[in-house]
């Protein structure tokens, strides 16, 4: 039989990790079937806000990969979705656009227009390289000072941004990208990106990340880096987060910096928060959560029933429930559960191991918190 | 009526239990020790009694009132006071501050004139026992050795006069010759009448200043009774030298 | 010689508000670890505390007694109502509930007095610029400059010379401890949110005077200024948010005399760029014991 059940993140057997990476992806696809049949249902008018829905989405998944296994917080999401949307930018504008957008754009990239997918990989590809020539500086701090340098990077990022003219247009409004950001593609890739998260939890790299989080000392006793083991998943965020922010591209066809900076990255760290900072599928459901929380009190902001128009009242609703949700679940929705898929045969055994111990028992206690 | 009496208590950390149904009861001037293998749960049974850790079943009682329900600030006004394990000195505070400090149940007992005429004798009485306290007042409580952090710990802790005063591991680190004179102290401190009690790993130190001893293994408690009952048991070899106590069958 | 004097100024100046900051974000972060994202919406309640008193036309005095009491009112408001119940969460828990009572607070801003940016009016004569010579020196720098040796030297007379400073040191350092002596953590939380939105109030006055104007988005400016003022001077302790403070205003300061025009834009970029850059030299920051860093 397969079954889709939510298990509890253990130290992990072989078979359950490809049970688990199945799992979440399963997840994933479910919602975007949901999407497809609402608006087969509703007719199309909500096209625009379930794309930006799924982008967000895999955004908050990349955030996840990288807050959840080595439990520090992040402000860099935007910045690493700016470069993302940037650099997809650059290379798939049709030229006849691109030559009034960026007329100082070196040759070799004036005649580039790539499609969607190769765009989407330079997108990430450019993200992770930010992310590895910051993470080789940053990786070393934690907590507080992490955080900080966080915002440091997103601050920084967007000053490069506004001061790159000649690749960026600067301030300015970027326009002229091909609007092939569709549902298939955005939520295609938001089924490869929870796979590629669950596959990064559910290995080796996760474990070590994870156990670096746990007891830093204890993990570097055991000979584990915690630099090298916090990068991975900081690579996997920046390449998760400019695939997103490539995608993003593709859907607004036109941006400025400002649309990567603090105001949308809060969205994104409570969304992830509401899920469950341990969980890829906790993700997409505090992803899902938001959205329809914010979609609900949207028309109440704007006056409905009676009420008069009271701006300010999803930001409260929404900072109100931060507190009240951290106080009472700060595990999040979905705490540290995965969706697990279960092959046939099996009488639902344990996916852990007998014998695990140490690190992967004690990550067991911790993160069932 | 004795002064402190613990019944069954259980309790641990996260979901493991460290202490498991032990029980014992202390009259007035009485000193306990509590003695046992690394992770007996020794220095867990003093955090449950000073009330770092609540418990989880099981109730304590202090002259009288049941105070299973208060927290480690509330048990320090009702006059239980605490060395802890590794001394703990606030290095970021004076000498004179961390007596200070150790003052607060003794202030929030007394308030005004006549609680700072009591903080003023407290601190004669704690000069008279250690001379020495009163002429590196201003020195940083990071700045003594091992043993001086010892004596500033039981200082501290005698600040507000105490009825009874726990001490976890107060030879822990220390050079034989000081651990003997710190037993010198503290069997001063019982010539004065104060209840203790003291848990050690060492053991020979412990017991020969002892009334009672309980010994505690996995949680539990394995013996229990009078000093020279417990040396007497033959499942307790207690090496002369200080070492732990070996208990028969039980592993290590 | 004006030069230096002139840029010491301005540098002191700018570095006293940052200071003042730092301060009180320190005290918060010292006794519960918690690094308050919601600091900078203390300031922006200010402004608008001024807002709605100005029809009143009270003496700025009064003005300035209100605001820096209603500053602690909040302050005191949101420790007890948003922050208690999260007294022994871990730092991260900390910081994400800031999070949320820094939307809720900036929330409530836009409710109440609309998104659109308000004037802020502030006593004239603080504007006024003296000339020693070549120096020019503004009322309101010197104001602040005198304003941050007085926080200064209130804190360290609260801190090293009352019952509850020595309290709120000792947990501070070890709040187990502390609380097996007697001392009631929550008293001293409540102590240390006081102060700090004491603190808060009067930098609110300074920063209200120098920008002119308050919105509910002009919270993050204060706060991302305190966060790197306190994550390079060190945190968790007091000199080392004077420095920390100190030294971010002797940098702009820089940057705004030495830095070519083409480059003024990057300032913010660059400061973020110099906290990195001390961070990995010495992790602790300039005058800092905590350190987070892995080796």
């Amino acid at each position: 039989m397969i079954v889709l059940r939510w298990v509890v993140d253990r130290g992990l057997h072989r078979g359950a990790l490809a049970g688990i990476v199945l799992g979440d992806m399963t997840f994933a696809s479910i919602v975007g079937v949901a999407v497809v049949v609402y608006l087969g249902l509703a007719g199309g008018a909500d096209t625009d806000l379930l794309l930006s829905f799924g982008i967000t989405a895999i955004l908050v998944v990349g955030l996840q990969t990288f807050v959840g296994n080595t439990g520090v917080v992040s402000f860099a999401p935007m910045a690493f979705m700016g470069v993302g949307a940037y650099a997809a930018a650059v290379v798939a504008i049709p030229p006849a656009t691109k030559a009034l957008v960026l007329p100082d754009l070196p040759v070799v990239l004036q005649d580039l227009a790539l499609p969607l997918a190769p765009a989407m990989l330079i997108g990430g590809g450019a993200a992770a390289i930010v992310a590895l020539l910051t993470g080789l500086v940053l990786m070393r701090l934690t907590g507080i000072a992490a955080g900080i340098t966080s915002l440091g990077v997103l601050v920084i990022v967007n000053e490069l941004i506004r001061n790159a003219d000649a690749f960026t247009r600067g301030s300015r409004t970027i326009f002229g990208v091909p609007a092939s950001a569709d549902l298939p593609w955005v939520f295609g890739t938001l089924v490869a990106a929870m796979g590629l998260a669950a596959l990064l939890k559910a290995s080796s790299y996760g474990l070590r990340a994870r156990a670096v989080r746990d007891d830093e000392l204890a993990a570097t006793t055991a000979g584990i880096n915690p630099l090298t083991a916090r990068l991975w998943p900081y690579l996997m965020f920046g390449f998760i987060s400019g695939v997103a922010g490539a995608l993003w591209a593709h859907h607004l066809t036109a941006f400025s910096p400002n649309s990567f900076f603090v105001a949308q990255t809060i969205p994104i760290i409570v969304m992830l928060v509401i899920g469950g900072t341990n969980s890829v599928a906790g993700a997409l459901v505090g992803a899902i959560l938001l959205t329809l929380w914010l979609e609900l009190i949207r028309p109440i902001e704007a006056g409905a029933l009676g009420i008069p128009a009271l701006n300010g009242i999803a930001l409260l609703s929404v900072g109100v429930g931060l507190i009240v949700l951290l106080r009472w679940r700060s595990s999040g929705a979905l705490g540290a559960k995965e969706a697990q898929f279960l092959p046939r045969h099996a009488s639902v055994p344990d996916p852990s191991d007998g014998g695990h111990s140490g690190q992967l028992a004690k990550e067991e206690e911790k993160v069932n918190e | 009526m004795s002064l402190i009496e613990l019944d069954s208590a259980t309790t641990g950390y996260g979901k493991s239990r460290a202490v498991e149904e032990v029980s014992f009861t202390i009259e007035q001037g009485e000193v306990l020790c509590v003695i046992g293998p690394n992770g007996a749960g020794k220095t867990t049974l003093i955090r449950a009694v000073s009330g770092s850790l609540p418990l989880w079943s099981g109730r304590l009682a202090f002259a009288g009132r049941d105070i299973t329900g208060l927290g480690p600030e509330e048990r320090a006004v009702c006059g239980v006071g605490l060395c802890p394990e590794g001394r703990r000195i606030l290095s970021s505070l004076t000498v004179r501050e961390n007596l200070l400090i150790g003052a607060t149940a003794l202030q929030r007992r007394c308030r005004g004139r006549e609680g700072r005429r009591l903080v003023g004798e407290a601190f004669e009485r704690v000069h008279e026992l250690f001379p020495w306290l009163a002429a590196r007042a201003a020195a940083s409580g990071g700045t003594l050795s091992g043993g001086q952090q010892q004596m500033l710990a039981i200082a501290r802790a005698l600040m507000s006069n105490p009825a009874l005063l726990l001490l976890d591991e107060p030879s822990l680190g220390l050079a034989p010759r000081i651990i003997d004179d710190v037993y010198a102290l503290l069997a001063k401190l019982r010539g004065g009448g104060l209840t203790m009690i003291v848990v050690e790993e060492g053991t020979s130190h412990a017991l020969n200043f002892a009334d009672k001893a309980m010994v505690m293994h996995g949680g539990r408690v394995f013996l229990q009774g009078t000093v020279a009952a417990i040396r007497d048991d033959p499942r307790v070899a207690v090496p002369y030298l200080g070492e732990e106590a070996i208990i028969a069958g039980a592993p290590r | 010689m004006t030069n230096f004097v002139q840029f010491v100024l301005d540098a002191l100046s700018v570095g006293s508000t940052y200071a003042m900051l730092a301060l009180g974000l320190t005290l918060l972060f010292g006794v519960m670890g918690l690094v308050n994202f919601a600091y900078g919406a203390l300031i922006i309640w200010c402004g608008y505390v001024v807002v709605v008193l100005a029809p009143l036309n009270l003496p700025f005095a009064l003005v300035a007694v209100l605001v820096i009491a209603a500053a602690t009112a909040l302050s005191l408001l949101v420790g007890q109502f948003a922050f208690r119940p999260f007294k022994s969460a871990p730092p991260l828990t900390l910081m994400l509930t800031s999070f949320g009572v820094a939307m809720a607070l900036q929330a409530l801003a836009i409710l109440l007095f609309g998104q659109a940016t308000r004037v802020v009016p502030m006593p004239a004569v603080l504007g006024t610029v003296w000339h020693l010579g070549e120096v020019r020196l503004s009322v309101l720098q010197v104001v602040t400059i005198v304003a941050g040796a007085a926080v200064l030297a209130g804190l360290y007379g609260l801190l090293q010379r009352t019952t509850i400073g020595l309290q709120i040191r000792a947990v501070a350092e070890d709040a187990e401890i502390a609380s097996q002596m007697g001392v009631r953590a929550d008293r001293v939380l409540m102590w240390a949110f006081a102060a700090s939105g004491v603190i808060a109030g009067i930098v609110a006055l300074l920063w209200l005077a120098k920008t002119g104007t308050v919105s509910p988005g002009a919270f993050l400016a204060p706060t991302f200024k305190a966060f790197i003022a306190i994550v390079l001077g060190g945190l968790g302790s007091i000199r080392g948010a004077v420095v920390g403070g100190l030294v971010l205003g002797l940098f702009e300061a820089s940057l705004a005399t030495y830095l070519p025009d083409s480059m003024l834009s990057y300032q913010q970029a660059i400061a973020f760029g110099l906290v990195i850059a001390v961070l990995l030299v010495r992790p602790s920051g300039i005058a800092g014991r905590l350190v987070e860093v892995s080796k």
